[in-house]
């Protein structure tokens, strides 16, 4: 529990305390009854539920069905429903048509053969019907039957699909998530047209209903991982789940630490990739985006246009990648580590030039970086609160202030911008948000060390961060697999090789079917 | 979930280790001992205690795969409680001497070339807080942490060795062939035989390595490695400064990272040479001490060692900052205790396990 369980056990008891928790658990009473047989009772019961003269949205429709000879009525949520559908094809249906049953049909039964509705199905409790109701379902209640019918009507807004904004390619697909849970299901089936794909989804949230979408590949993913995904998944104990950027913090192993362990992507293709490798994806309504689970460092550092890229263009585009991730993490400490204590290290008559720029300068070197880093980390924050119509403001404020007054009020001295462009520079070609701000933020941890003691200080750190890389885990794989340990695998890693040479999914994952195709001609050994 | 990680080590692994721990020895003041011994010949003096090494650690690891016990228990076990106990605690000494004036050693190489006036202290404690972070992690990291930091070491080595190349090589300073002479040569080799030691000790862990064919393959391709990466750095070391201008240098290695250069305007590059050989030395003690806990852990036949990884780490630095100065440590301590004491007890010890396996054997056949 570590070292906030007390705290923890106090909230809750004080949440138990609460008089809101009376009230719900009645309003929990009143969900699970049954279902009466009178219409007047049963409409009662809902208005309750939804609170009805007070909640507008909550409308009930009074109608005659022709057929059953009876008086009903449908409830529903306006604003969650597509009024047309309701209109065409089960008001119009019922009313108009008229088919004799046999004695003694079923609600439903009967139902079923009126309205011309994809999902529909019948309810002998009021929990279902409510919780459906606010999915946008439309629920029929008809007088003299103990049950009532379901049928699925819900139109949401969403907006169309659009190029995915934070991980475009140049080469590929260009669609991403919407906020639509639907929309994006659709769009990976559509990249996996396997029908062992499966879509399971898990409710959580103990007001309101957030529904987790649970995907995998069948005879791909291996089952004891799927199912610690979806006990992971199901252990959450939250009121509402607020979106798929929420779920990753509650699933996360070590939500204390810098590293991150699972993958928010916007783009399918991705999530169809990796579903064909054997990983599981979640997704939620209202969220534009995939969580990949487990997930490995390569994930963070590789993107989908290496592989659209012919190979050795692929291969190029990340060994620029490898430079600007070390460039990033890096170069402020060695430009302070090089001019404090290895001066020899640097050429001499840059040392000279280094030394003359500095001498009017007030501040030590790690003084200046430390403006400089700092001023350039709220520029890019800033820009990315600033209203789009100031926007450009910013560039200039940024260039002018940072780049030239600074230099000319002998603040900071003019090599430094250039380490500082270079730095913020190649935190922008990494590509996933997360790792470069854990890449960001690390950097001023190595900054620190530099300062103290140098290149050693640095050394020591990244051998103390390499060994912690290799200790974290993400659902049991460890992160830096199949590097260390050794797993066989296509060896897509730093670098990859051709895409025919690709014919094995990783071994870390322990998928249930190994090899994609058959083994090509000198294609590499495991 | 997925196959959980066993927490052994593989193949990989133990040779990252390996490499780590013995091949990098030629950058501290082993190189300057065997040069005293061996002369112009030094460089065959690694082939010579490795060839004498190989024997009994393939003794070793043939009792360990028959037992299938940890080293400290094999010892116990076939020692018995008094005489094993000796034994292990004898080991176990050995593992911790071993830590404690080799990151001494280290720390002095720090502190006399690269940190002058930083306190000694400050610089040990900075070494010790990332090897205690590393041997934290467990054998199963520092394993992996060593195969990945391989290839760089490797590649830094191989760039200095032909950047020294490039400087000069003198091969008249490998004549005469034979240095001292065959007789002294086969001497010193057997003398100096310590330099393999850290494989002797390593099968302290032999139970958390995947299998005992793993352990063997891997042993041995270690061995070669390092017997490669020594014999190549002594005959560099000759060919560049000739033995006995090093004889006269505290150490050779970083000599050598400030003498190569590549062109004018990189002519330091020892920083980027620190770089590397600083994050080697990590992970080479941060196993010294995870060994060390171990043994400890096994001596005392407790069931957690663990938790001794702090207190041992405390010692260490503690014990380590007893000596005033380097050479106080390395010559006088290292060379005519340590590696002396362990040249003899380690490669005799897999014969004497092996004798009262034997006569155990026997006795058991005969009742």
């Amino acid at each position: 529990m570590g070292p906030f369980s007390f705290f923890r056990k106090e909230k809750k008891q004080k949440r138990g305390e609460a008089p809101r928790r009376t009230e719900q658990l009645t309003m929990r009473q009143e969900q699970s009854e049954e279902v009466g047989s009178g219409l007047q009772e049963n409409l009662e019961k809902f208005q309750q539920i939804f609170s009805y003269p007070l909640n507008e949205d909550f409308i009930v429709r009074r109608l005659y069905v022709r057929s059953l000879r009876r008086e009903a009525a449908l409830v529903f949520l306006e604003s969650m429903v597509n009024e047309d559908t309701i209109e065409r094809f089960i008001l119009t249906p019922l009313g108009e048509m008229d088919v004799t049953f046999p004695e003694g049909v079923s609600c439903g039964e009967a139902i079923r053969n009126l309205v011309h509705i994809q999902n529909l199905s019948e309810a002998h409790h009021f929990k279902d019907p409510v919780e459906m109701i606010c999915q946008g379902f439309a629920v029929l209640v008809v007088d003299g039957f103990e049950e009532v019918v379901m049928m699925s009507t819900a139109k949401t807004p969403s907006r169309a699909i659009e190029k995915p904004q934070n991980e475009g390619v140049l080469k590929g697909p260009h669609e991403g998530f919407t906020e639509s849970g639907k929309v994006n299901r659709s769009l990976i089936r559509k990249q996996v047209r396997d029908e062992n794909l499966i879509t399971e989804t898990i409710r959580l949230g103990e007001r309101a209903i957030s529904d987790v979408t649970v995907m995998y590949v069948k005879n791909i993913a291996n089952d004891e991982l799927v199912q610690q995904v979806k006990d992971r998944v199901k252990q959450i104990k939250v009121d509402k789940l607020q979106g798929l950027a929420t779920l990753e913090q509650h699933l996360e192993e070590r939500p204390y630490s810098l590293v991150p362990t699972i993958l928010y992507t916007e783009r399918p293709d991705r999530a169809a990739v990796y579903l064909m490798e054997g990983h599981v994806v979640l997704l939620m309504e209202s969220s534009p985006a995939a969580l990949v689970a487990p997930v490995t460092f390569w994930a963070f550092f590789q993107t989908a246009e290496d592989s659209y890229q012919r190979w050795a263009y692929g291969n190029f585009l990340r060994v620029i990648r490898l430079i600007s991730f070390f460039i990033a993490m890096l170069t402020p400490s060695i430009y302070i580590a090089a001019t404090n204590y290895h001066t020899e290290m640097i050429p001499t008559d840059l040392t000279l030039a280094i030394a003359a720029t500095r001498e009017i300068v007030p501040f030590p070197a790690v003084v200046e970086v430390l403006i400089m880093e700092v001023s350039f980390e709220i520029l890019r924050e800033a820009g990315v609160r600033v209203p789009s119509p100031i926007g450009p403001t910013i560039g200039i404020v940024g260039a002018l202030i940072l780049g030239q007054a600074a230099v000319e009020a002998n603040i900071i001295s003019p090599i430094l911008v250039i380490v500082v462009a270079i730095t913020g520079l190649s935190s922008f070609a990494i590509p996933d948000m997360s790792f470069s701000l854990m890449i960001r933020m690390t950097r001023f941890v190595f900054l620190i060390a530099a300062s103290f003691i140098g290149l050693y200080g640095i050394t020591a750190t990244l051998a103390m961060a390499i060994a912690y890389l290799v200790s974290i885990k993400s659902f049991g794989v460890p992160f830096l697999a199949p590097l260390a340990p050794h797993y066989r695998s296509s060896k897509d890693m730093i670098f990859r090789p051709p895409v025919w040479k690709k014919w094995l999914r990783p071994f870390y994952m322990q998928t249930e079917d190994q090899v994609r195709m058959k083994k090509p001609k000198g294609g590499s050994r495991p | 979930m997925i196959k959980p990680t066993d927490g052994k080590i593989g193949t990989r692994e133990l040779i990252g280790l390996a490499m780590l721990t013995v091949g990098t020895k030629m950058s501290d003041m082993t190189p300057n001992l065997l040069l005293k011994q061996g002369m112009t010949a030094a460089w065959m003096l690694p082939i010579l205690s490795g060839l004498i090494i190989v024997g009994p650690l393939l003794l070793l690891i043939h009792l360990l795969n028959k037992y299938e016990l940890g080293l400290i228990e094999l010892v116990y076990k076939l020692l018995g409680r008094y005489l094993g106990f000796l034994v292990a605690f004898a080991i176990f000494l050995v593992a911790l001497t071993a830590t404690v004036l080799d990151t001494r050693s280290y720390v002095d190489i720090l502190g006399t070339l690269y940190f002058p006036k930083t306190p000694v202290y400050v610089i040990y404690l900075i070494l010790v807080g990332a090897i205690f972070f590393v041997a934290n992690r467990g054998l199963e990291n520092i394993g992996r942490t060593a195969w990945l930091i391989l290839p760089y070491i490797s590649i830094a080595l191989i760039v200095l060795v032909f950047l020294a190349w490039g400087q000069h090589f003198e091969f008249s300073f490998l004549f005469p062939l034979l240095g001292p002479g065959v007789w002294d040569l086969a001497k010193a080799g057997l003398l100096y035989n310590s330099v393999y030691g850290d494989l002797l000790v390593f099968p302290v862990f032999f139970l958390y390595v995947r299998t005992g064919k793993d352990y063997k393959k891997a042993s041995l391709i270690g061995l070669v490695i390092t017997m490669v990466i020594q014999v190549v750095f002594m005959m560099v070391y000759i060919l560049v400064f000739d033995y006995h201008t090093v004889l006269t240098m505290v150490y050779p290695f970083h000599q050598l990272t400030r003498v190569v250069q590549l062109g004018r305007s990189l002519m330091n590059m020892e920083a980027i040479f620190l770089a590397f050989w600083v994050m080697s030395t990590i992970v080479r003690y941060s196993i010294y001490l995870y060994v060390t806990a171990m043994s400890f852990g096994y001596l005392f036949k407790l069931r957690e060692f663990e938790p001794l990884l702090l207190p041992l780490t405390a010692l260490t630095f503690m014990l380590g900052m007893i000596p005033e100065n380097s050479m106080y440590a390395d010559v006088w301590l290292r060379d005519k205790y340590l590696l002396r004491f362990v040249s003899i007890f380690l490669p005799l010890l897999p014969v004497l396990l092996w004798g009262v396996s034997r006569f155990r054997k026997k006795e058991a056949t005969a009742s």
